[in-house]
């Protein structure tokens, strides 16, 4: 699954460490999510959107 | 929020909270202290391999017995405790890991150790086969470490 994570947290200008500070993870959760490591569970993608005020298909989508 | 460093073999301990710390720590002193104490019993460390004869502290086994199985369930219960705190991409990590250790250990223990121990005499213990868990974990740490934190990992991208 990919994400536009990484944008929507440099728009915020914030650290993944203090993104991750605000969704209660960890820097390195936030790196392998934006990176396509790690697929984040629907309670934390929901947290994820809800953090910028957007629905979770705005954020997290596949390439097909 | 714990993190993992040193290519997926350790835990950061910057990145544990105070009460992590103390359960973390206790629950590996614990473990550590379990491991002993069954490896001394178990894997015969104190007995015929090393004293060649009749163990004449055998009387003690029976005591430290309990104490290493007391102290392995209040480790887990410690280490659960500390999991619990941690967030999905931690607790995914150590899955992954584990089940390389699971998957290790009954692999190499069914198609080597046992029919060496069976066939060829060789004897090895409940340590011994508890090694090969060991060894397992470290390599599925090491690989789920490349695949999930291998880009950019000590560098924050900001």
């Amino acid at each position: 699954m990919k994400n536009n994570l990484k944008n929507l947290r440099e728009e915020l200008k914030l650290s993944q460490d203090a993104f991750g500070s605000n969704l209660n993870v960890s820097r390195q959760t936030i790196n392998s999510i934006e990176n396509g490591k790690f697929d984040p569970s629907l309670p934390l993608a929901m947290k994820i959107a809800k953090f910028f005020n957007k629905r979770i298909e705005d954020i997290f989508y596949t390439e097909n | 929020m714990a993190e993992v460093n040193m290519g997926g073999l350790n835990i950061k301990w910057s990145s544990l909270s105070k009460q992590d710390k103390k359960e973390y720590g206790a629950g590996i002193a614990l473990l550590t202290i379990a491991s002993g104490i069954s490896g001394v019993i178990l894997g015969g460390i104190w007995g015929e391999r090393i004293l060649g004869g009749v163990n004449t502290l055998e009387w003690i086994y029976s005591y430290l017995y309990p104490v290493a199985i007391v102290c392995f369930f209040l480790s887990v219960k410690l280490m659960n405790n500390f999991m619990k705190r941690q967030d999905e991409g931690f607790v995914d990590f150590n899955i992954k890991a584990n089940i390389w250790g699971i998957n290790f250990f009954w692999i190499v223990g069914f198609l080597v150790a046992w029919p060496l121990e069976v066939f060829m005499g060789f004897d090895f213990v409940f340590f011994e086969y508890f090694l090969l868990y060991s060894v397992g974990i470290s390599i599925g740490a090491r690989k789920v470490y490349k695949q999930m934190y291998a880009i950019d990992i000590n560098e924050e991208q900001s």
